[in-house]
């Protein structure tokens, strides 16, 4: 068990250094690269089916009690990310096989591939905030070293608006989490839980807290402070932009929920601020996808805006919107990374990526559209896909508790989202290429990311038909995350 | 009932796949699952008409108290058979319609998952179920109107309807949550009327669950998409856009009328919007000359009527309602399909290009006559008992009825013009031009329309069996109370015979008179400008309009935009939370004395930046940065901080080196702040306003004293848990050193990332050869060497000593890469390349390798991650602590050479 | 001396921020090291700056007064991870001056704004690698 705690983080590091040892062999790193991630998977798993019998795995590092040492806690949350990250990591290796051919894909890839994964398996099993802000560091290196991955004049603009936005929001969090130590004198999370929850937090705490908030919001992508990622996430190379798509906004929404849970178990003028930005994050994203014209462009905006549906979830503070927003975060990782994948290979297949340059792939090549069509139905929130889950719970969270303003956004962003959807499907895939039918080319070696855009795609319809199963874990968790005495005692037992 | 659903489902699965194989007789396989199906609902007609109601339910998900639950009582049993029915006669039609596609498997495979999620909604008992399944036939439906793709107006009509319609069912779904969570229960057959009619959200329930129905079934004024969806291949609006999809608001607003039906709002929103629809189809429908769209615009006028005659909710009106239902059901379809044929055997839809086909096609001929005189309202077809029916209903309501009557004498005279329209005008009559010479069609093509048609005929004739088996059950399965149903051809001398006599006189006057009727009617000109069509368009390019400028907010390009936003959102929030949390400002103090040479560090590191901040050759900005690092250094000694002063030191130094050798390649500096000095002002508000918040927020946070024991317990348990006396280090490699673990993981990371970027190219790397020496001085040569292994020797002892003395492995590993750095530039890269004999990214990974089996000693020992193992060879205190620092200096350093290497030979190449 | 070392604090983010809105890229990565720095200073003194004696437990004794350790222990990650960052921020701008031929931040950034290039036709699997 205690293997399996510290496994999430160790499994990617072992495999980094590995590749890091035999970098000169490319297809070795390769190799050691997917073995890695598929360990990762089978780790996440396992945590699933522990943490799903309702054990909350937590110890401490060295040995060292808790607040004096840093916890490590997988609940239920936790758990279902870890596994989710693993899937998602594998299928970004598998995808890259099919685009070996780019000269993006330096023998570095691998490399930071799982130094990403360790960054956020990290962030997700922690139970310390400086902690948190190290793995935070790691993953933000890692995503730097691949957004730049390939050179190029419009990647390295891209990687400039990233790197000091993103390089101001890590420092904003080094600042609160100090900060916060000098406020309440422990950076454990259970600490910091039984100090606010015991209403002895100072005014400089509270101040610390927000400006952490704060931090996760422009990671998480929230309005207003998302500018950087619509114009970051669509230079960077194709699988890299999936793997983004997929998690680094989780990791800044999964700490949102992880510190408001234990800090703010209640609802409070917090979670009424938290609602406006959620449906301006909501709206905004959706309209601003709207009027783009290139596809990932329009995926990326879809990003924000998704990830105000979530940020919905944790804002009405019942358990069931929370289960709704893990709910969410699980379906919508897997869909989106899909979307980004099968993007890719439509740009490929197409010569563009500008919708008015592409066209004809219905009748090119029907696999694909196929393979969108799910992923996209699922993000609209079309049953039984799993997305129809995700909006419905949160829909029905707002309405039970009056929130008429913010079910009107999220059922209107959902239209709009499906404008969104059918304008890629209309342009991409039904219109007539504008060469003409020979301008679109078959690469080579699809099968890679056929397999993985088939079995994410897969994924998302069991998610969606097999929803009792998914929503009684998301039920469950969120009744851990709504009781942090929980939380508090695990790691309290852990430390004697 | 379930089975019949996945049975459908599955044959859409398999359809591609037949397709291919048995190309067009892979219809009649095909066609035998919806066949089965009806013949399974046919035999359960007995039981429901006796009263009878099945159930079947299967879990989804449970946590919500969602399921998949299926009822089949009188009006489901209707709808069952008429989607399956009607489906059969479809799927053997579009094998003979699009024969020679290429796509022809896809499309049957959208056509039977449509027809399986229909069926499914019509069965659904359970709220959300019958949600997905709406949803559903609005995607297959998306899918099938754009399935000629190449064609742009078939996509736009495809997106327009699945926009409107998913519009509307998103309604519907807050409409139906509301409903579930007023009346406590998902289920259809569980609600009970007075308890929703008594919630408080009884009319936003009613107002969205109508809105949902009203974009469905093509109510004004959402009825602009179902003209448009005559895109869609014929069988496709044959079945879709005619018999079932749009009947599905229809069937919702029938199986909610036995809750909503008491109170007034109900059924009077209703008689209104469907009395104006109806109307206002008719009117159009008269106007257009494509036969398909006539047909569509009469569909609309039918759909009003239905509407209309649900919220009569009186004896007459009800069963009206179910009568009209299935015959128009018949009679469209039959319609639509013989529509197709034409068009298939002519070559052309227009009205006034037809003509005489009766010669040519005679079987289509006789269904078409068939259908047109139900659809006329002529007896003895069923449409005639559904139009009498109508009328008294209507009149059994009152005032309002008998306006709406008129209304609808009127509407119904101009269908009975169109469907004269159809017939006469297409059939009978003088020759038309074509483009083809007309044929009769194939059997599947005409065995549709003419089965339809002759059902509307017996149904009309024998009407005692409809009554009994069909009619009776449905019509209780709508009403809100009891209704005893009685069909009948012949009633006596009523108003209502009386209504349908003038109908047909006006019909045929209409008929006859109808170029003047177009010519009054084209005078409304002013009317004719509004089209629905049009508004969409608009109501679309202004929403893209909106959004293009939203975007344009946030798509700039410019870096210090987002910044300044960024700034502005961190300081305000700051601000607002220090104003509205209580007390921040009280009861601080307890501030440590002043220290000179802590004020002197601080002095020198603002001097050092404002330095930086103004200044603008390069030499001076890296001597104002350093100046500042060395100022921070002097605070850090000051604060009793000597490890960190050190390590400051050493970053700081090879901050400035790496910034020597990248500047020199750059441009020069030129220019501070921006351009216009009103950006300027701007930028520097924002720079003081954000300083001056994290000023007062620290000092808000310092001002109080640091609760909690942890300095005391890391300070008086370093040397007996940690052994070590160097609590800052022992902290670092033993009690936090998860923390150091993922730091040097971003510092090896960083190198990797940060080589080739600075480097440019692997080409330098490889060359063995010599390359250019940075110093040429000889005694610079011949001093370095003993420097750099001093240097070397004294790394080993900080990281040694680091456990007990200032040092450690930070600081030890970027003592080593300086000495290692010292070399590389007196004699050049590769001569320090040889001596190291490894890639330096090799070394930085065998010391994350170190730092990590250090961890998992602690593991193998049976303990947590990273704890501890300590052995004690002759009174040496070696542990797992120091294997981890060891592993810090080598991936310090590694990282760090493998940076500066690649950074210098960028320089040489 | 917290009051001071606030306010130093506060001066060095406003110089470093000013700097990051610098039309010059090189003035953006120093003003990182400058935030950088200011926020390693906010670091250490959270510890409260009262010690007297360096963290140091030689023969077992706790000196009285001793500097908090942990807030040291923090800065000196925080120290190496920004040293880290500030070194990949420069590879960055060498970068961009060797692509764009110029450093001037906007013109730099401005071109992610630029529409999509047209993909060039994949090479054989056995291509070239970077």
């Amino acid at each position: 068990m205690k293997a399996l705690l510290v496994a999430p983080v160790l499994v990617p590091l072992v495999t980094l250094i590995l590749c890091l040892l035999a970098r000169r062999q490319a297809r070795r790193v390769a190799v050691l690269s997917t073995l890695g991630a598929l360990a990762l998977c089978a780790v996440g798993g396992w945590l699933v089916a522990v943490a799903a019998g309702g054990t909350v795995l937590a110890g401490q590092m060295g040995g060292w009690a808790a607040p004096y040492g840093i916890s490590l806690v997988i609940d239920r949350l936790s758990a279902a990310l870890v596994a989710i990250t693993g899937v998602v990591g594998l299928a970004t290796v598998v995808y890259a096989r099919s685009c070996d051919g780019d000269a993006a894909g330096g023998r570095d890839f691998h490399l930071f591939v799982q130094g990403l994964l360790t960054g956020v398996c990290g962030a997700f099993i922690t139970g310390d905030v400086f902690n948190l802000y190290v793995w935070f560091e790691v993953l933000l290196i890692s995503s730097f070293a691949l957004i730049v991955l390939g050179g190029g004049a419009r990647r390295v603009s891209g990687t400039v608006v990233y790197l000091f936005l993103n390089l101001l929001a890590t420092l904003l969090f080094l600042l609160s989490a100090a900060l916060l130590y000098g406020a309440t004198g422990t950076l454990g999370m259970a600490g910091l839980a039984e100090v606010f929850g015991a209403g002895e937090a100072t005014p400089g705490a509270t101040v610390a807290l927000v400006l952490m908030l704060l931090a996760f919001s422009i990671k998480a992508a929230l309005f207003p402070l998302f500018g950087w990622l619509p114009a970051s996430y669509h230079v960077a190379w194709a699988p890299v932009s999936a793997l983004f798509a997929g998690l680094l906004t989780k990791v800044g929404v999964y700490a949102l929920i992880r510190l408001v849970t234990l800090v703010w178990p209640e609802a409070g003028p917090a979670h009424g601020v938290l609602l406006w930005v959620a449906c301006a994050t909501m709206l905004v994203g959706v309209l601003g996808a709207a009027a783009q014209t290139e596809v990932r462009r329009i995926l990326s905006f879809h990003i924000v805006s998704q990830v105000g549906y979530m940020v919905l979830g944790l804002a009405l503070a019942t358990p069931l919107a929370l289960a709704g927003a893990v709910f969410y975060l699980i379906h919508h990782i897997v869909v989106k990374a899909n979307l980004f994948f099968v993007g890719g290979l439509a740009a490929r297949m197409a010569g563009s990526e500008r919708l008015a340059a592409m066209g004809g792939l219905y009748a090119h090549a029907p696999w694909l559209a196929i393979l969108f069509a799910i992923p996209a139905l699922s993000l609209a929130g079309i049953p039984p896909l799993s997305g129809f889950w995700a909006k419905f719970v949160l829909v029905k969270a707002s309405l039970d508790i009056g929130a008429w303003v913010a079910a009107g956004v999220a059922l209107l962003t959902g239209v709009f989202t499906l404008l969104s959807m059918s304008k890629i499907w209309n342009e991409a895939f039904l219109k007539a290429h504008p060469d003409g039918p020979q301008a679109l080319r078959t690469p080579a070696r699809t099968r890679p990311a056929m397999a993985v855009m088939a079995a994410l795609a897969a994924l998302t319809v069991a998610i969606g038909l097999g929803a009792g199963v998914v929503m009684d874990y998301a039920v469950a968790a969120a009744a851990q995350l709504s009781d942090p005495a929980g939380y508090i005692a695990a790691v309290r037992g852990e430390g004697g | 009932m379930l089975n019949a659903v996945l049975g459908i489902a599955l044959a859409m699965l398999a359809a591609p796949l037949l397709s291919r194989r048995m190309d067009d007789r892979a219809g009649f396989v095909l066609a035998l699952a919806p066949l089965a199906a009806f013949a399974w609902f046919l035999a359960q007609v007995p039981t429901v008409a006796g009263g009878g109601v099945l159930y079947e339910a299967l879990a989804w998900v449970p946590a919500l108290g969602i399921e998949l639950a299926f009822r089949l009582d009188g009006l489901s049993l209707l709808f069952a058979l008429l989607v399956s029915g009607i489906g059969t006669l479809i799927v053997l039609y579009a094998g003979a319609y699009l024969s020679d596609h290429h796509h022809l498997g896809r499309f049957y495979a959208y056509l039977l998952g449509f027809m399986a999620a229909m069926l499914g909604l019509v069965l659904a008992d359970d709220l959300i179920a019958l949600f997905v399944f709406w949803e559903l036939t609005g995607v297959f439906s998306f899918l099938l109107i754009g399935f000629q793709h190449e064609k742009a107006e078939s996509r736009r009509a495809a997106l327009q309807a699945l926009l409107i319609t998913g519009g509307g069912g998103l309604a519907l779904l807050a409409g139906l949550i509301l409903i579930g969570i007023a009346g406590d229960a998902w289920r259809f057959s569980a609600l009970d009327g007075t308890v929703l009619a008594e919630h408080a959200l009884y009319p936003a329930m009613l107002a969205l669950v109508l809105f949902g129905c009203f974009t469905k079934s093509a109510q004004l004024p959402f009825h602009v998409w179902l003209p448009n969806a005559m895109a869609a291949p014929t069988p496709v609006s044959a079945y879709l856009h005619s018999a079932t999809m749009v009947k599905a608001g229809i069937y919702l607003m029938a199986r909610l009328n036995p809750v909503f039906g008491g109170p007034e709002g109900w059924g009077t929103i209703l008689v209104v919007v469907g009395a104006a629809t109806a109307l206002v189809g008719a009117v159009l429908a008269i106007r257009q000359s494509d036969l398909k769209r006539i047909l569509a615009y009469t569909t609309v006028t039918v759909l009003g009527q239905l509407t209309m005659l649900i919220g009569t909710n009186t004896t007459y009106g009800l069963q009206a309602f179910v009568i009209y239902l299935l015959a128009h059901s018949l009679y469209k379809g039959a319609l639509f399909m013989a529509v197709g044929a034409v068009d298939h055997a002519t070559g052309t839809r227009e009205l006034g290009r037809l003509g005489g086909l009766i010669r040519y096609m005679p079987l289509t001929g006789a269904a078409v006559a068939l259908a047109a005189f139900s659809n006329a309202g002529l007896p003895p077809f069923f449409g005639f008992i559904a139009k009498e029916f109508k009328y008294i209903g209507l009149i059994e309501l009152g005032p309002l009825g008998w306006l709406t009557t008129a209304v609808m004498v009127a509407t119904n005279a101009l269908l009975l013009a169109a469907a004269g329209l159809v017939f006469l005008r297409a059939f009978l009559g003088r020759e038309g031009r074509y483009p083809r010479v007309p044929h009769e069609v194939s059997a599947p093509m005409w065995a549709g329309p003419m089965v339809l048609a002759l059902g509307g005929f017996m149904l009309g004739a024998f009407n005692n069996l409809p009554e009994i088996w069909l009619v009776n059950a449905a019509v209780q399965a709508v009403s809100h109370g009891p209704v005893e149903v009685r069909l009948y051809l012949w009633g006596g001398l009523t108003p209502a015979l009386l209504a349908s006599a003038l109908t047909i006189t006006l019909g045929v006057l209409a008929y006859r008179r109808r170029q003047s009727v177009r010519h009054h009617l084209a005078r409304w000109r002013v009317f004719w400008q509004i089209s629905g069509d049009l508004l969409w368009d608009r109501l679309l390019k202004r929403v893209f309009l909106f959004a293009g400028t939203l975007a344009g907010n946030f798509q700039h390009g410019s870096l210090r935009r987002h910044m300044s936003l960024l700034l502005v959102v961190a300081t305000a929030t700051g601000a607002a939370v220090l104003a509205s949390v209580g007390g921040a400002f009280e009861g601080l103090g307890g501030f440590s004395p002043l220290s000179v040479a802590g004020l002197a560090g601080c002095a020198l590191a603002v001097a050092g930046a404002a330095g930086a901040a103004v200044m603008r050759g390069r030499l001076a900005l890296m001597g104002a940065l350093g100046l500042s690092g060395l100022g921070l250094a002097l605070f850090f000694l000051a604060a009793r901080a000597p490890d960190v002063a050190v390590t400051q030191l050493m970053v700081e130094t090879l901050t400035v080196l790496f910034l020597a050798l990248v500047l020199r390649r750059l441009p020069p500096v030129d220019g501070v702040g921006s351009r216009t000095p009103r950006t300027r002002r701007l930028h520097a508000a924002l720079a003081a306003a954000f300083g001056l918040m994290v000023a007062v927020v620290m000092l808000v946070v310092l001002g109080r004293p640091l609760p909690g024991d942890v300095a005391e317990w890391y300070l008086a348990n370093s040397l007996p848990g940690g052994h070590g006396a160097n609590v800052v280090n022992v902290i670092l490699v033993d009690f936090r050193a998860m923390d150091t673990l993922g730091e040097i993981l971003v510092v090896v990371l960083a190198g990797l990332a940060a080589a080739p970027l600075l480097g440019g190219g692997r080409a330098a790397e490889n060359t063995g050869a010599g390359g250019r020496k940075e110093f040429g001085s000889v005694l610079l040569r011949v001093g370095v060497k003993p420097l750099a292994g001093l240097l070397l020797l004294v790394s080993v002892v900080l990281l040694w000593r680091g456990h007990n003395l200032p040092g450690g492995g930070f600081i030890g590993g970027l003592v080593a890469a300086c000495a290692l750095v010292l070399l590389a530039l007196t004699f050049g890269v590769p001569m320090a390349r040889r001596l190291l004999r490894v890639p330096p990214a090799w070394v930085a990974g065998l010391g994350l390798a170190c730092a990590a089996g250090a961890g998992l000693f602690g593991l193998a020992g049976g303990g947590d991650f990273l704890t501890g193992g300590w052995i004690a060879p002759g009174g040496l205190a070696l542990g797992s602590p120091l294997l981890f620092d060891l592993g810090v200096f080598l991936a310090v350093s590694g990282a760090v050479l493998h940076m500066l290497f690649r950074l210098l030979e960028s320089e040489e190449a | 001396m917290e009051i001071i070392v606030a306010a130093t604090v506060g001066l060095l983010v406003a110089l470093g921020v000013w700097m990051m809105l610098d039309r010059n890229l090189v003035r953006v990565v120093l003003g990182v090291v400058v935030i950088g720095n200011a926020i390693n200073l906010a670091v250490v003194s959270v510890g409260r700056l009262g010690g007297q004696a360096a963290a140091f437990v030689a023969a077992g004794e706790v000196p009285a007064q001793a500097a908090n350790p942990l807030p040291q222990a923090l800065v000196l990650t925080a120290i190496v991870i920004g040293f880290a960052l500030f070194v990949f921020a420069l590879g960055v701008l060498k970068r961009a001056w060797v692509e764009h031929g110029t450093t001037e931040t906007d013109r730099v950034t401005a071109q992610a704004e630029t529409p999509a290039p047209d993909l060039p036709v994949d090479k054989p699997a056995s291509g070239e690698r970077a």
